[in-house]
């Protein structure tokens, strides 16, 4: 899981240019703390699409981390891949480029700090997290809780006897 | 406070002590059952083995401690229970977030379940958006069990034993009756809490479909938020908190529900039981409006002095949310931490902070120095002012209404300056530390505020990357916070002279 930040901190150093401009791309810190003098700017941010689409009509919401910040993303459903990948638990989601205008306190969604994308591109595949996990606490586990059985056991005993 | 004979009686505290463990290590169950159902094999067996060794721990601990347990304990005693409880189940809890890999350190563990515990919502756990969902059962669990009080949860089931029952609750940072004991009260703080649960869930859930999730990560995001809020907790599944759902019911559910979970217990019990006059009559909804409007009133001149929000609706979703979310503890947040530092300004924060510090209701999952005590020094001062205007010979007595009409005693009045003075001095303190490992002081007061006061909003200072004093540090103003220092100095006194008496 450590590994994730990584991952997407390297992705984003390789491609720092997204193919629609040459516009540089922006971090969320970049894009959070900057947001004042960013606003109504067109700006590209790459990061992973995690969680859920959450549709609006013609458009959806999109969460994308580059492994510090996610950031809110507004994005027409006819941009979106139909098979995009969502990070989850032991899943990376796939990681897109966007390019769109940033507003600090977005006037038709309450405030809120976004993104209105006006081209997305996928650059990468989300793709199953492989780790091997030990099975050995499996059979700790059991040990345990055998033990913790006995324990239950051995003071509802006394507790009988006492009554 | 005099306890005598540290050494020897320290057995039937171990005794108690080791049932709340027990409890403790049961709970890890409920997100052992969550990993299973969603085949987390990795993190069923983390749980298993944790939960059992708790639960273990908790038997060793009545075992060495069974002879004694009808022995009644002090008052100290009973509050060095709930002291030596929160501490050691802390560390208890914290072993499925370390052994997950969830967090990077032993002590962020620590410092994350002592957040939830604490219902104080702030997060050093790694990763957020990618974890598991027993993880964030676990995250959930401790936010609500923190909430209503583990001693709480340990005494509705597992003692039938009054006397001591009653000590232990005090020492939770509770004193309020519902009913003439102890045990009684606590399952009625529990079936309050259940009743609610059920409510909460299903309408959070709707909620959560609504803003676009499946039914099954509605379900899952509707309960946990639920449980966060109702706890005032603020613990939300995604990284982005609240704003990850972009949807205004949402947040006007949870609203609803951490306003509610921020009453009184006592108020929550006089209303379900008809008597719903009493929340216009209550001293501490009075207060808690009173303190509300005029903070609100600084939150809008700030927000609108530097231009913040476009609309009302933006500044009602950003501007009143964060400010409820923060006078009732909660920590909820829609906006990035940083944004408050950047865009917020110095009125609005100040005013966010002294929120933050004000805090909920007595005897509700809320912290802060409570609206009662408030509303109590407040009556202190006008009677102590009118006492100036009338007569010498005009007797004055200290009235207030709070579930029942009271005469305010002079025990009373000194706890309640005591304690928000200790609230204060603990405050300034973690403003001085925070500042001397480099943050300004507008962050430093704002996140001081946040963690003493149990909220967990954050401007930005809370990290995994901050100096390992402060998290301690943190650690420690959370326990402090919501244990209401009485119990946590009990405890100290109780360590110092049981090694003394060595």
């Amino acid at each position: 899981m450590k590994k994730i930040p990584l991952v997407l901190i390297l992705s984003l150093l390789c491609s720092n240019v997204v193919k629609a401009g040459t516009l540089p791309t922006y971090t969320s810190i970049e894009l959070i703390e900057q947001a004042k003098s960013l606003n109504q700017t067109e700006v590209i941010y790459q990061g992973e699409v995690i969680g859920d689409v959450l549709f609006r009509g013609e458009q959806a919401w999109l969460s994308v981390s580059d492994g510090v910040n996610a950031i809110a993303v507004y994005v027409p459903i006819q941009l979106l891949p139909e098979d995009l990948a969502l990070g989850r638990y032991l899943y990376t989601g796939d990681i897109i480029s966007v390019k769109g205008i940033l507003h600090r306190a977005c006037q038709n969604h309450g405030g809120d700090l976004d993104l209105h994308v006006s081209y997305l591109e996928r650059t990468s595949l989300g793709y199953p997290q492989e780790r091997e996990f030990p099975e050995y606490i499996w059979i700790i586990g059991g040990v345990f809780s055998g033990i913790a059985l006995i324990g239950a056991n051995y003071l509802k005993k006394r507790h009988e006897v006492s009554e | 406070m005099v306890i005598e004979k540290p050494v020897k009686r320290i057995y039937p505290m171990l005794y108690f002590i080791g049932i709340i463990i027990v409890v403790l290590g049961c709970l890890q169950l409920v997100p052992l059952v969550v990993s299973l159902i969603y085949k987390e094999r990795f993190i069923s067996s983390i749980f298993l083995a944790t939960a059992s060794f708790t639960i273990l721990v908790g038997e060793g601990l009545m075992a060495i401690g069974y002879r004694y347990r009808s022995t009644k304990l002090s008052f100290g005693e009973g509050t060095v229970v709930a002291a030596g409880a929160w501490l050691l189940g802390t560390m208890l809890c914290a072993l499925p977030y370390y052994f997950s890999g969830s967090c990077l350190s032993f002590i962020d563990s620590c410092f994350d379940v002592m957040s939830g515990l604490t219902t104080t919502g702030l997060c050093l756990i790694q990763d957020m958006d990618h974890l598991s969902n027993g993880i964030n059962m676990w995250r959930q669990t401790l936010t609500f069990t923190g909430g209503q009080g583990m001693v709480v949860l340990a005494l509705t089931f597992l003692t039938k034993d009054q006397s001591n029952a009653y000590k232990m609750y005090v020492g939770e940072g509770k004193d309020e009756k519902l009913f003439p004991n102890a045990v009684s009260t606590a399952r009625q703080i529990w079936k309050i809490s259940i009743f609610y649960l059920i409510i909460g869930t299903v309408v959070m859930t709707f909620a959560a479909r609504s803003a676009g999730l499946a039914w099954d990560r509605a379900f899952l995001h509707g309960m946990w938020v639920y449980m966060s809020a109702w706890s005032t907790g603020g613990f939300a599944p995604m990284s982005q908190n609240i704003l990850y759902y972009h949807s205004s019911l949402f947040e006007l559910c949870a609203v609803v529900f951490f306003v509610i979970g921020s009453l009184n217990f006592a108020l929550h019990h006089a209303v379900l039981s008809g008597r719903v006059s009493e929340i216009r009559k209550n001293i501490e909804t009075i207060t808690f409006t009173i303190s509300f409007i005029i903070l609100s009133s600084l939150v809008t001149v700030g927000l609108m002095k530097n231009n913040v929000y476009p609309d009302l609706l933006a500044f009602l979703r950003k501007g009143l949310f964060h400010l409820i979310s923060g006078q009732t503890t909660t920590g909820f947040m829609t906006v990035y931490a940083k944004q408050f530092y950047y865009e917020w300004g110095d009125i609005a924060l100040v005013a966010m902070t002294i929120a933050m510090l004000l805090g909920g209701s007595a005897c509700s999952t809320a912290g802060g120095f409570k609206a009662l005590r408030i509303g109590v020094i407040f009556e202190t001062f006008k009677t102590e002012v009118k006492k100036l205007l009338l007569p010498e010979s005009r007797i004055v007595e200290y009235r207030i209404h709070h579930i029942k009409e009271m005469i305010l005693s002079d025990s009373l009045i000194r706890s309640s300056f005591l304690i928000v003075t200790a609230y204060l001095v603990t405050f300034t303190v973690g403003t001085l530390i925070t500042l001397l490992f480099g943050y300004p002081l507008t962050m430093a007061a704002f996140e001081s505020a946040s963690v003493t006061g149990n909220v967990g909003l954050s401007i930005g200072v809370t990290s995994t990357s901050m100096p390992l004093l402060l998290k301690i540090t943190y650690i420690i103003m959370m326990w402090l916070g919501r244990l209401e220092f009485m119990s946590i100095f009990a405890l100290i006194a109780f360590i110092l002279k049981g090694g003394l008496k060595k």
